[in-house]
C-alpha cells in the first residue's frame, strides 16, 4: 500500500461502516491523488464529518439495521467513557468536604449520581441480556469467531473485577498500618503509584470493554427488530446521561461559585464535566438521528 | 476576478459529483479530474467519497460491478437524474433572474451619469 504513514492512520480514522464500503476505493484513490497536506487535511475533515454524520449504504432494511446498531455502538462507548468522567468528578467533589456546597449544588449532585447509579446498573443488566443473546446462538452453533469477540468484554471485566479486588485489599492492610484512611492520598509510601497504576488500568479496561463489545455487536449482526429495543434502551441511556451531565454542571457552578477546592481538583472536575458535555452530544445526536427508524415498523 | 473564501459557493460536492455523472458512469479519480476541468475546484478524496457516500444512501446515485472493485465505477439513477434536473433549473432561474437584474441595475446607473 503506498502512501505515507499520516494518510494510512487518516485511513484507520474512518468509521469502520464506512471503511467497509468505501475503504479499499478511497485508499486507492488517495494514492492515485498524491500526498500533501491538503490532501491529509481534507482526509481528517472527511473522517471527522463521517464520525458525525454516519451514512449507510445498501437495502432500505439494511441501512435501518445498521443505523440501530450505530446509535448502539455510540451510546454504550460514550456511556462507557462517562463511567470515567463521572468517578473522576465524584473524586473531585466528594473526596473532600466543599463548604457551602449544600442546598441546590448538592440536590444536583445527588440527582446526577443517583440517575447514573439507576441507569449504570439498567445498563449493566440490559448488557449482559444482549450478551447472552449474542454468545448462546454462537456456542450453539460452535461459532468460534463470535464466541471470541464475545469473550473478550467479559475477559476484560472479569480482569477489571479482580484488579479492583486486590487494590481493596490493599487499601484495607494499607489503612490497618497506618492507622488512618486519609494516609491513602499521602504520596511516597508506594500508595499513589499504586493508585495510578489502578486508573491506568481502569481507563484502559473501559475503552477495550468499550470497543471489544461493539465489535461483539457488529459481528453477531442481530436484526433490525432486535436492535430496535437497543436503540430504544440507548435513547433512553443517551437522555439520562444528558440530565447527569446538566446535574454535573450546575454542582460545578456551585463548586467554583464557593471556590471551596484546591487547583488539582477543580480541574479534576472541570476537565469530566466537559467530557461529559461532550459525550451526552455524541449520544443524544445519534438517537436523534436513530429516532426515525425506532418509530417505524 | 479571482473569487474569495468568504464568497458564497454554489459548489455543493454532491452537485458537482452528481452533475458530473450526468454524463455517464465515472470512478472517483475521473469524477475529481471532471469537476476541476469543468469548475476549477479541486475535490479531496476524502470529500469526494463523503459526497457519494450520502448520494448513495439518498439513493441519487449506484455503484456498478467492476472488474477492479477497488476503482468501481458510480452512475446517477433515474431519481438521481430527477433531483439534479430540479436543482439545475433552480439554479437556471436564480441566474437568469440575478443577471437581468444586474443589468438593470448597470442600465439604470449608467442612463443617469
Amino acid at each position: 500500500m503506498s502512501g505515507s504513514r499520516l494518510q494510512r492512520g487518516l485511513l484507520l480514522a474512518f468509521p469502520p461502516s464506512f471503511r467497509a464500503r468505501y475503504g479499499d476505493e478511497l485508499e486507492t484513490l488517495t494514492s492515485d491523488c498524491g500526498q500533501g497536506w491538503r490532501i491529509d487535511a481534507d482526509l481528517a475533515r472527511a473522517a471527522a464529518g463521517a464520525w458525525l454524520r454516519p451514512t449507510f449504504a445498501g437495502p432500505p432494511e439494511e441501512r435501518r439495521r445498521r443505523r440501530l446498531e450505530s446509535t448502539t455502538a455510540s451510546v454504550f462507548v460514550t456511556w462507557s467513557l462517562s463511567c470515567l468522567a463521572v468517578a473522576v468528578f465524584t473524586k473531585a467533589v466528594d473526596d473532600q468536604p466543599v463548604p457551602g456546597l449544600r442546598s441546590w449544588g448538592w440536590i444536583a449532585y445527588l440527582i446526577g449520581s443517583g440517575l447514573f447509579q439507576v441507569t449504570l446498573g439498567a445498563a449493566l443488566v440490559v448488557g449482559f441480556g444482549y450478551w447472552l443473546r449474542v454468545v448462546v446462538p454462537a456456542w450453539r452453533s460452535g461459532d468460534r469467531r463470535t464466541l471470541l469477540a464475545s469473550a473478550l468484554p467479559a475477559g476484560i471485566v472479569f480482569v477489571w473485577l479482580g484488579a479492583t479486588g486486590l487494590v481493596a485489599l490493599y487499601a484495607r492492610h494499607y489503612a490497618a498500618v497506618h492507622d488512618h484512611y486519609q494516609t491513602w492520598r499521602l504520596p511516597g509510601h508506594g500508595a499513589g503509584g499504586v493508585l495510578a497504576a489502578y486508573g491506568l488500568l481502569t481507563i484502559a479496561c473501559v475503552g477495550g470493554c468499550a470497543i471489544s463489545a461493539v465489535r461483539a455487536l457488529q459481528r453477531a449482526r442481530l436484526g433490525a427488530r432486535e436492535l430496535r429495543v437497543a436503540a430504544v434502551m440507548s435513547a433512553g441511556a443517551a437522555l439520562s446521561l444528558l440530565v447527569v451531565t446538566a446535574a454535573a454542571a450546575v454542582c460545578l457552578t456551585r463548586v467554583l461559585d464557593v471556590g471551596g477546592i484546591d487547583t488539582r481538583n477543580t480541574l479534576m472536575a472541570v476537565i469530566p464535566v466537559v467530557l461529559l458535555v461532550l459525550a451526552s452530544a455524541v449520544s443524544a445526536t445519534s438517537s436523534a438521528r436513530s429516532l426515525p427508524h425506532i418509530l417505524s415498523r | 476576478m479571482p473569487r474569495k473564501a468568504e464568497d458564497p459557493k454554489w459548489t455543493d460536492p454532491g452537485l458537482l459529483v452528481m452533475g458530473s455523472l450526468a454524463e455517464g458512469a465515472r470512478h472517483g479519480y475521473a469524477v475529481i479530474q471532471d469537476v476541476e476541468a469543468t469548475t476549477g475546484v479541486r475535490l479531496g478524496p476524502g470529500t469526494l467519497y463523503g459526497a457519494l457516500a450520502r448520494l448513495e444512501e439518498r439513493g441519487l446515485i449506484e455503484a456498478l460491478e467492476a472488474e477492479d472493485s477497488r476503482r468501481r465505477p458510480y452512475r446517477l439513477t433515474v431519481r438521481g437524474r430527477e433531483v439534479l434536473d430540479e436543482q439545475l433549473e433552480g439554479m437556471r432561474r436564480f441566474a437568469a433572474v440575478g443577471r437581468r437584474r444586474l443589468a438593470q441595475v448597470s442600465d439604470t446607473r449608467w442612463a443617469g451619469a
